[in-house]
C-alpha cells in the first residue's frame, strides 16, 4: 500500500483539526509537499497559525513561509492521496484503474487480482471489475473462520515466501493473523453496505458503535488494502470519507425499479420495412442486376440511390429518432439511413439466397436475382412476411448450436428452396457481405444476441432468448409503453445476463464486448447496460423490421406496442392479423405508359425487365420504349415471352397499338455472332488461288481476294511456312 | 398505408395525380379536380394531373379554399396523399389573397398587405423591389397605375399573387346582343356551359371578374363564349387571334350569331387595317416590325381606341411582344380563350398574371358524352415502300430519307381507297411537301391550298367546302392553324413530322365539330413502314394517346374492312391476336 499505509485511528484524529479549515485552507494544505516552502499567505491565517501550532505545519524562520514537518507527512500523504480520488457518484472502472494504481504497488496490483484470474498473471486487470461487484464484498463477509480468512488475505499478498516465514509488510499485512482484526473488518464492512453515502471518517465511530474505536481504526486498513472500502475526500468542502465502491452502494440502495407507465402517442407507425425493403431490393435486382463496388462491400452508389429513392417512406419522427445513438446501438450514425436499411436487405436477400452475386460482361460482381427470388416476389405480401416470421416463431428454448443449424434447414425450407442455401456455391462471392446478424457463424438463431460476444458462452448456453423477449414485451402488449422505460426497467428485474459469470476465455481480448463495450467481468451495472442495448438493438434492427412491433412518438419520446405479428413470433398467438395489401392493379396504357395503382413488386418485377422505369413505388413507373425492347430482346426475351408477360400482369387488355409496336421491334433485332478471324489479303484473285491450293482445308475464300485462316493458331506459323514454300511471302 | 380501393386518385408526392378512368368515383373525382390541378395527359385508363402554384391561386381566385382542396384529394384518394403536398396545398393558398391590388385615386394603385412581415419581404424581393418603392404603413404600397401589369407579373414570380380589385375602365359602350337564330337560319342559343363561363368570366361587372382565361377543348365553341362575354360588358371589343383565316371567322360569326352591322366589324391584318367598335386583328400583323430591332408599330392599335374587352384567342400562343402591352392594358377586361393553359415556352404564369386566372374549365370527356363535340378515331395506316425505292432510301441521308419515306408514291392509292370507305364525308388531305401535295391533288382531282394560294382564293375554297360542293381540298401546313371547317369529318395526313403539342392538337380540333350524320371523325395518318417516317410517327402516337384519343394501327395490306374495324377487335389480348 503506497499512500494509506496509516495508522486511521490517529489520523482520524487529525481531521478534527482538518474539518476545521478553510476551504481555501484546504486546497492550500494540498499543495504543501515535503519539499517544498510555500507562502504564508496562501493560507487563511488563523487556519495557518492553527496547523503550525497542531504541528501540521512548519513556518520558515522569518515567518513568512510555511512547509511540511517531518511528523505531519504521514497525514498529509493520505489526505492529499485521498484528494487525488475523490470518485464520483457512481464510480467508474477508469476511476477504480485510476486508484488501484495510485495506491497498490504492481505487486500487489497482481497478486490481489491473482486469484480472481488464476490462471495469468498478464492480463488480471481485466478482471478489476470483479471489485466493482456486490459479489466482492460478499465472498469477504461470507469467510466464516478466521483460518479462512487468513487463507483468503495469504492469496491476495505479493510474495508466498515472504509470508511462509511470517514477514509483515511494510503496510502490516497480513492483518487477518489478529482474528479481533477480522471481525471488527467484518462488522465495518457490514455497516458500510447500509451506507447509502460514504460516511465522514470523523464520524465513523458513530456508525459502528459496537467496535472499540482503536480497533475500529486499525480495521480500516485491511478494508483498505484489500479494496472492500475506499476513502477519499467528498463534495466541495472536502470532507474525508469512507465507503464501498460508489457503484455497489448504489445499486444497494437506488430505489425499485418501477414499471413503465402507458402512453398515447401523438403518432404511430406500423410496417414490416425488412419485407418492403427486400421486395424493393428485388425489384430493382430483377430489371437490371445490382453491381457491387470492386472492395465488395457496397453497392454502386448510383445502384444504391436508385433503392433509395424506390424506398419505403418512413416517417419523419422515426428517421430522427433512428439516426439519435441513444435509440441505435450502432456506433455508425449512417447506419439509420435509408442506405444503411437497403444494405440491409440486400444481405438479407443474399442471406436467403434471393439474391446470388456473379460475375457481370465486364468482370464486375453483380447482384441478380435468382429464381428463388422470383418465386419469393411472387407470393402476396402476407405470405412472403410469413415466411420471414417463420424461423423467428420456431426458434424457441435456449439456443445451442444443433438447434440454430435446424433453423437453418427450415430457413432455406421456408424460402421454398429445393436446395439447402448453404450449399457452397462457386459462383457465390457472398463471404464479403457477412457480418454478424440473426445468422451468425452462419447458423440461423434469430433470438440469439449475435453481437454479444460472451467469454466460452457457456453460461449462456441456457439462456432461452426468446423467453427473455417474451418476458420484455408483454409489457408492451395492449398499449403503448416508453421504449425506454421499458428496457431500463427490464435492464433491472429481467435481466437473464444478470448472475451469469464469464469463463474459460483467456487473453488481450475482452471476453464480453458489445457496442464498444469489452469487459472481462462484468459488474451488474454494466450488465444492466448492456442488456439494455441488446434487447434496444433486437427491437431496432429486427423487431422493428419485421413489424413485430408498432412505434409511436409522443413529445419526443418513442413508445412501443407489441404487434399481432410480434405476438406470432414470439408464440403467443397461433396467428398474425396483417392484412397485406393486394397488389395494385397494372395498366398498360395507349401512350406506352405502365401505371401502377397499387404496390405490384411481382409485376414490377417483370415489367421492370421489358420497360424503362420512370418512377417508383406507384404510379407511372415504367415506359415501353424501343430502347427498352432492344435490351430485352438483348437479354434474350422473345417477343411472345414479352407479350405473354404483359398480359398476364396488366389488369387491362394491352393496347393494341402497344402490342404492334413492341412485336415490330421485336422482330427488327437478330442474334448475331461475332467472332475472330485471321484473314490474308492476297491481293489479286489469282494469289488467293494459289494460297488456297498451298492451304487446303486450312483456309476459305471471304472474297475473290479476301482468305480466311481456319487452321488452330497454333497452326499459323506451319502454313505460314507452307505458304512461304509455295512462293506466297505472308508479312 | 392503408387503401380505399374504389377511390381513383393516387395523389403522389411529385405533385402529380393520377385519375383512375375506370373507379366508379372517377367522374366525381375529375369535377373537382379540374378545380385545381392542371389535366397533364389523359390516355384511356389513367389521367395525369398536376398541382402547381398556379393551379391553387386559380382555385383560390375561383373561390375555393385550401381546406376544400384537402378535403377532395383526401376524399378521392385511393391512399392517404403525401404530408407534403397537403401541406404545399395549403402553404400556396395561403399565399392567395393576402396582397390586394386596390385603386387609390385615377392614377394610382394601392398594393395592400395584410402583414407586415409580407410586406417586408416583397419590398425585399429582387422581382418587385423596383417597384414598391412609396411604403405608406410598413404594409401599403402606392403604385402608379401603369405598372399594375408589371407588378402583378412580379408578384407571381415571387410567389405572392396579388389579387386585382382595382377594377377597369368601362371602355366605348357598344350593345352586343346574340340572335336566337343565325343569320343563316339556325337555331341558336348558348349552351349551359357557354353561359357558366361566361357568367363566371363577368363576374356580373363586379371587380372579382372581368379578366381571365376560359379553357374550352377544340369545337366547343370558344368564340361563341367570346360573343357571350362580349355582349355582357357592352362595350367596344379587340379580338385578337392566329391568322387572317381564323379573322375571318371570327368576323363571319359575329355578323352570324349577333346583331351587330358589317360597318361596327374591323378587320386589321396584313391586307387591311380597319378600326372599328369591334377590331379583329392577328397576333402577327401586331408584332410585325420592319427590322428586327425596330419597333412593334401596330402595337400602337391598343391605344387607337377606348377598348372595354380584349379577347385573346389561342391564348396559349400569346406572343412576348403582346404579353409586354398587354402588361400595360391591366384597366381593361381581358378574355383569353384557349383550348390548354400549357404553353410550349412554360410563360403560364404570365397569362395568370396578364390575363388573369381560370374562369372555366369543361371536360373534353363530358363534352363528347353530350354530343358537344365529335368523337374522333386516329387510324396509322403503315404501307410498304415500293421496291424501286428502296435502294434510293438505304443510300440516302437521314433527313432524305425521311422524305422518301413520306412521299411513298402507294400513299395516293390508300388515300384513294380511304375516301372510298368514307364516300361522301367531307375530307382533308394534309401534307408537308408541296410536290406530294400537288400530285395528290391531280390525282384525287381536288383543289390544293398551300402558303402561296391566296386568301381570296383560300375563302372561295373554304367556302365551297363548307357547303359541300368541295368534298376534299388537299392542304399544307397552312391548314393547321385556326381553319375552321365546321363540317369536316375526314382527314388523311400524308406527310409530316411531329410538330408542338399545340399543332398536332389545332390539327385534330378541325375535325372535333359536331357532324351532321352521326358524330365520328376520323383521322388517319399515312407512315411507310420500318422508316424514319414511322419512327417519327411514334411521337404523334404518343401525344394522340396521352390527348385520350383512340389510335390504331393496321397495315395497308389487311384489307378495307380492318382500317375501318371497330376498336374492340383491335385490342390485343394474346399473343395469337397480334
Amino acid at each position: 500500500m503506497k499512500h494509506l499505509n496509516v495508522d486511521w485511528y490517529g489520523l482520524i484524529g487529525w481531521l478534527s483539526v482538518w474539518e476545521t479549515l478553510s476551504e481555501q485552507s484546504k486546497l492550500a494544505y494540498l499543495r504543501v509537499k515535503p519539499s517544498e516552502s510555500l507562502a504564508r499567505d496562501i493560507f487563511d491565517e488563523p487556519d495557518c497559525q492553527r496547523l503550525i501550532d497542531m504541528r501540521l505545519l512548519a513556518a520558515s524562520a522569518d515567518g513568512m513561509k510555511v512547509r511540511m514537518p517531518a511528523e505531519a507527512r504521514e497525514f498529509s500523504s493520505a489526505i492529499r492521496a485521498m484528494a487525488r480520488h475523490r470518485l464520483d457518484d457512481v464510480g467508474t472502472e477508469r476511476a477504480l484503474v485510476a486508484y488501484t494504481r495510485d495506491h497498490l504497488t504492481g505487486a500487489e496490483h497482481e497478486a490481489l487480482l491473482d486469484e480472481t484470474n488464476p490462471r495469468s498473471r498478464y492480463y488480471g486487470s481485466d478482471n478489476l471489475l470483479l471489485l466493482t461487484r456486490k459479489d466482492w464484498l460478499e465472498q469477504f463477509l461470507a469467510l466464516g473462520s478466521a483460518k479462512a480468512a487468513r487463507r483468503w488475505e495469504s492469496q491476495r499478498l505479493p510474495d508466498r515466501r515472504d509470508r511462509s516465514r511470517g514477514t509483515r509488510f511494510e503496510d502490516g499485512a497480513p492483518y487477518f493473523q489478529d482474528e479481533a482484526l477480522f471481525e471488527a473488518t467484518k462488522t465495518l464492512i457490514e455497516a458500510a453496505m447500509t451506507w447509502p453515502q460514504p460516511v465522514p471518517l470523523t464520524e465513523l465511530a458513530d456508525h459502528v458503535t459496537n467496535v472499540d474505536p482503536h480497533l475500529l481504526g486499525r480495521a480500516i486498513m485491511p478494508a483498505v488494502r484489500y479494496l472492500l472500502l475506499f476513502p477519499r475526500l467528498a463534495g466541495e468542502d472536502m470532507t474525508p470519507v469512507i465507503g464501498i465502491w460508489p457503484q455497489i452502494a448504489y445499486l444497494l440502495h437506488r430505489p425499485a425499479a418501477r414499471a413503465p407507465k402507458p402512453v398515447k402517442p401523438a403518432e404511430t407507425f406500423h410496417a414490416p420495412v425488412l419485407i418492403e425493403d427486400m421486395t424493393t431490393v428485388l425489384v430493382a435486382a430483377a430489371a437490371d442486376p445490382l453491381r457491387v463496388l470492386a472492395s465488395g462491400q457496397g453497392l454502386y452508389a448510383k445502384d444504391l440511390q436508385r433503392l433509395v429513392e424506390s424506398a419505403f417512406a418512413l416517417p419523419s419522427w422515426l428517421i430522427r429518432q433512428a439516426g439519435d445513438d441513444d435509440f441505435d446501438p450502432r456506433e455508425d450514425a449512417e447506419a439509420s439511413s435509408d442506405e444503411a436499411r437497403m444494405l440491409d436487405a440486400v444481405h438479407n436477400c443474399l442471406r436467403l439466397k434471393l439474391l446470388r452475386s456473379h460475375k457481370g460482361q465486364s468482370g464486375r460482381n453483380q447482384l441478380q436475382i435468382t429464381a428463388v427470388g422470383r418465386d419469393w416476389l411472387g407470393k402476396d405480401m402476407r405470405e412472403r412476411l410469413r415466411l420471414m416470421l417463420e424461423p423467428w416463431r420456431e426458434a424457441s428454448g435456449p439456443e445451442d448450436p444443433d438447434k440454430a443449424r435446424r433453423h437453418t434447414t427450415h430457413h432455406a425450407a421456408m424460402a421454398g428452396l429445393e436446395a439447402p442455401w448453404l450449399d457452397d456455391d462457386e459462383d457465390d462471392d457472398d463471404g464479403q457481405w457477412l457480418d454478424d446478424g440473426p445468422w451468425s457463424n452462419g447458423a440461423y438463431s434469430p433470438w440469439t444476441p449475435s453481437r454479444l460476444r460472451w467469454g466460452g458462452g457457456s453460461a449462456l448456453k441456457q439462456v432461452d432468448w426468446r423467453a427473455a423477449f417474451v418476458d420484455l414485451l408483454r409489457d408492451a402488449d395492449g398499449a403503448f409503453v416508453p421504449a425506454e422505460d421499458l428496457l431500463a426497467y427490464h435492464s433491472r428485474v429481467n435481466n437473464p445476463l444478470l448472475g451469469r459469470r464469464v469463463r474459460g476465455s483467456y487473453g488481450p481480448k475482452p471476453r464480453v464486448h458489445m457496442y464498444g463495450l469489452g469487459v472481462g467481468e462484468p459488474n451488474e451495472t454494466q450488465l444492466e447496460k448492456l442488456w439494455d442495448a441488446l434487447a434496444d438493438d433486437m427491437i431496432a434492427r429486427h423487431l422493428v423490421p419485421l413489424g413485430a412491433l408498432e412505434l409511436g412518438w409522443l413529445n419526443g419520446q418513442l413508445a412501443i406496442r407489441l404487434h399481432d405479428i410480434g405476438r406470432y413470433i414470439l408464440g403467443l398467438a397461433d396467428d398474425f392479423g396483417y392484412r397485406a395489401h393486394p397488389e395494385g392493379a397494372v395498366i398498360i396504357q395507349p401512350n406506352f405508359e405502365v401505371t401502377l395503382l397499387g404496390p405490384a413488386p411481382r409485376a414490377e418485377a417483370i415489367i421492370g425487365r421489358l420497360a424503362q422505369r420512370t418512377g417508383s413505388r406507384t404510379g407511372t413507373m415504367f415506359r415501353i420504349t424501343r430502347a427498352s425492347v432492344l435490351a430485352a430482346a438483348g437479354a434474350g426475351i422473345t417477343a411472345d415471352d414479352a407479350l405473354h408477360d404483359l398480359s398476364e400482369v396488366s389488369s387491362k387488355p394491352v393496347p393494341a397499338n402497344v402490342a404492334r409496336e413492341v412485336r415490330g421491334w421485336f422482330d427488327t433485332t437478330r442474334h448475331v455472332r461475332m467472332r475472330q478471324a485471321w484473314l490474308i489479303d492476297a491481293g489479286d484473285e489469282a494469289t488467293a488461288t494459289r494460297i488456297l491450293a498451298a492451304a487446303g482445308k486450312q483456309a476459305r475464300q471471304v472474297t475473290p481476294t479476301l482468305v480466311e485462316i481456319t487452321a488452330a493458331k497454333k497452326d499459323h506459323a506451319a502454313l505460314v511456312r507452307k505458304l512461304k514454300a509455295a512462293g506466297v511471302f505472308v508479312r | 398505408m392503408s387503401s380505399v380501393s374504389d377511390n381513383p386518385l393516387i395523389v403522389q408526392s411529385d405533385h402529380t395525380i393520377l385519375a383512375e378512368v375506370d373507379s366508379p368515383r372517377y367522374a366525381q373525382a375529375r369535377d373537382a379536380l379540374l378545380g385545381f390541378a392542371e389535366l397533364v395527359k389523359s390516355p384511356e385508363h389513367v389521367h395525369t394531373y398536376r398541382i402547381t402554384p398556379l393551379s391553387i391561386w386559380n382555385a383560390c381566385a375561383a373561390g375555393h379554399a385550401a381546406d376544400a382542396i384537402v378535403a377532395a384529394l383526401e376524399e378521392y384518394s385511393r391512399y392517404p396523399p403525401p404530408a407534403n403536398v397537403l401541406r404545399e396545398v395549403r402553404d400556396y393558398a395561403s399565399r392567395y389573397g393576402r396582397l390586394r391590388l386596390v385603386r387609390d385615386g385615377d392614377e394610382a394603385l394601392r398594393l395592400e398587405c395584410d402583414d407586415a412581415a409580407l410586406a417586408e419581404l416583397i419590398a425585399g424581393h429582387r422581382e418587385t423591389a423596383p417597384l414598391l418603392s412609396d411604403c405608406d404603413d410598413g404594409k401599403r404600397f402606392r403604385i402608379p397605375a401603369a405598372d399594375r401589369g408589371r407588378l402583378k407579373q412580379a408578384l407571381v414570380k415571387a410567389g405572392f399573387p396579388a389579387e386585382d380589385l382595382a377594377g377597369y375602365t368601362p371602355g366605348e359602350p357598344l350593345a352586343v346582343r346574340l340572335r336566337e337564330q343565325s343569320v343563316q337560319g339556325e337555331a341558336f342559343a348558348l349552351r349551359a356551359y357557354q353561359h357558366e363561363a361566361a357568367e363566371a368570366f363577368h363576374a356580373a361587372g363586379g371587380e372579382h371578374g372581368g379578366s381571365g382565361v376560359v379553357v374550352l377543348p377544340c369545337g366547343a365553341g370558344k368564340t361563341i363564349v367570346g360573343m357571350a362575354c362580349m355582349e355582357r360588358v357592352a362595350a367596344s371589343t379587340l379580338i385578337l387571334t392566329t391568322s387572317t383565316t381564323a379573322v375571318r371567322q371570327w368576323m363571319g360569326e359575329l355578323l352570324d350569331k349577333t346583331h351587330l352591322e358589317p360597318e361596327h366589324i374591323g378587320e386589321y391584318t396584313g391586307s387591311a387595317k380597319d378600326i372599328r367598335p369591334v377590331t379583329v386583328a392577328t397576333y402577327q400583323v401586331l408584332t410585325h416590325r420592319a427590322s428586327t430591332q425596330g419597333d412593334f408599330t401596330h402595337l400602337a392599335l391598343f391605344d387607337r381606341r377606348d377598348w372595354g374587352l380584349i379577347i385573346y384567342d389561342e391564348v396559349h400562343l400569346l406572343p412576348a411582344p403582346v404579353f409586354q402591352v398587354t402588361a400595360t392594358l391591366q384597366a381593361r377586361r381581358r378574355l383569353g380563350l384557349t383550348a390548354t393553359l400549357v404553353r410550349e415556352d412554360g410563360r403560364e404564369d404570365d397569362v395568370f398574371a396578364l390575363i388573369g386566372p381560370k374562369k372555366a374549365d369543361v371536360p373534353w370527356k363530358a363534352l363528347e358524352r353530350q354530343g358537344w363535340i365529335a368523337k374522333a378515331r386516329c387510324t396509322e395506316v403503315r404501307l410498304p415502300l415500293p421496291e424501286a425505292k428502296r435502294t434510293e432510301y438505304a443510300l440516302a441521308e437521314a433527313r432524305q430519307q425521311f422524305r422518301i419515306a413520306s412521299e411513298n408514291p402507294a400513299k395516293a392509292a390508300l388515300v384513294r381507297r380511304i375516301l372510298a370507305l368514307h364516300d361522301g364525308e367531307p375530307a382533308l388531305v394534309i401534307g408537308m411537301y408541296v410536290e406530294q401535295l400537288k400530285k395528290l391533288a391531280t390525282a384525287l382531282d381536288a383543289p390544293l391550298l398551300t402558303g402561296s394560294t391566296g386568301q381570296r382564293k383560300r375563302d372561295k375554297l373554304f367556302e365551297a367546302f363548307r357547303h359541300g360542293e368541295l368534298p376534299v381540298l388537299v392542304v399544307s401546313k397552312v391548314a393547321n392553324f385556326a381553319v375552321d371547317l365546321p363540317d369536316a369529318s375526314l382527314a388523311i395526313q400524308v406527310s409530316g413530322t411531329f410538330g408542338s403539342r399545340q399543332e398536332e392538337a389545332q390539327r385534330l380540333g378541325r375535325l372535333l365539330r359536331p357532324k351532321r350524320n352521326g358524330n365520328q371523325a376520323h383521322f388517319y395518318s399515312l407512315v411507310t413502314r420500318e422508316t424514319r417516317e414511322q419512327e417519327f410517327a411514334l411521337n404523334r402516337q404518343l401525344f394522340l394517346c396521352e390527348q385520350g384519343y383512340q389510335y390504331r394501327i393496321v397495315d395497308a395490306e389487311q384489307g378495307d374492312a380492318a382500317l375501318i374495324a371497330e376498336d374492340e377487335q383491335t385490342l390485343f389480348t394474346s399473343e395469337s391476336q397480334v
